[in-house]
């Protein structure tokens, strides 16, 4: 793979970095990649969402969960 | 994925009141049904702003906003018709990416992506129409997305991968979406490396594995 492929495979989780005032940021590793790059994370954060609900009991993605979290924490 | 959609107007206008009466389990099964949907409404801005910050921000506004859904004298934010959570949702979210471009150093492509959030949520009837014409097309997507046929598919695949493919995925479901991959890495005892490259290999070896049973995975999405 290569750092490009690293990028994009990072930039896919549902993880965002967050201010303290609850501002969700961008994922650092999004940041870092060229538009064609960005284009593609876009893609393959599609087919993850959907693995991740096929494999989560509840058909939930993380981006659900997370912002689950982000609702109880309010 | 496999569950099954409200069956009509009534149904959405329903599980409005659900989330307007701060019922998070409603707004879960809603965000889980209208994900994939929301996701594709940002592709136009998928190289200039991060959509997963967007949507989950544009989310977290429409739990915080519901209950003061009214008429407002612009557009979507009306009950006014099939899937009016999802085309507020969605002007929400557009909103949300335009601000983020806005705050960026990209003032040069603001005047590109502002067309885009315009113009093409009318074109799709996504914000704003009155029409239902497409709604047999929005149909259509659901019914593919609900398959519990390719869930179950998924979860085979997924089933006979060796359990270091696995393991950064379910690190990643496990934890909601709370941590960084690195850190999800040190506690698998992993590098950073290796984690993102098992994300990336599961990803395909999993569609590999769907292809052979005759499902081309990513025309779900197209």
């Amino acid at each position: 793979m290569t750092d490009e492929d690293l990028l994009i495979a990072e930039a896919t989780t549902a993880w965002r970095p967050r201010t303290p005032d609850g501002q969700i940021l961008e994922h650092p590793a999004w940041a870092d990649l060229a538009a064609a790059g960005r284009q593609q994370a876009y893609e393959e954060t599609l087919v993850m969402r959907v693995l991740e609900a096929a494999l989560d009991p509840d058909g939930y993605s993380t981006t659900v969960r997370a912002v689950a979290r982000l609702i109880a924490a309010e | 994925l496999a569950e099954e959609f409200p069956s009509g107007y009534e149904a959405e206008l329903a599980e409005w009141q659900a989330i307007v009466a701060r019922d998070q389990h409603a707004f879960n099964e809603w965000h889980k049904r209208y994900e994939i949907r929301l996701r594709r409404s940002l592709r136009s801005f998928a190289d200039v702003v991060d959509p997963e910050a967007a949507l989950q921000e544009a989310l977290l506004r429409m739990w915080q906003t519901a209950p003061v859904v009214k008429p407002d004298g612009h557009r979507a934010i009306e009950p006014d018709g099939p899937d009016f959570l999802y085309r507020w949702t969605v002007t929400v979210a557009h909103r949300n990416a335009l601000n983020r471009l806005k705050r960026s150093a990209r003032e040069d492509l603001v005047g590109r992506v502002e067309l885009v959030a315009d113009v093409r949520p009318r074109d799709d009837n996504a914000v704003g129409g009155r029409t239902r014409k497409r709604i047999g097309e929005q149909d259509t997507y659901k019914e593919r997305t609900a398959d519990p046929m390719l869930r179950e598919r998924i979860g085979r695949c997924a089933n006979q991968l060796t359990g270091k493919l696995r393991n950064a995925l379910r690190a990643r479901i496990r934890d909601e979406g709370q941590r960084n991959d690195s850190e999800l890495a040190a506690e698998l005892g992993t590098t950073h490396d290796a984690f993102r490259k098992q994300i990336g290999r599961f990803r395909d070896a999993v569609e590999q594995c769907l292809l052979r049973h005759g499902i081309k995975f990513r025309e779900y999405f197209a």
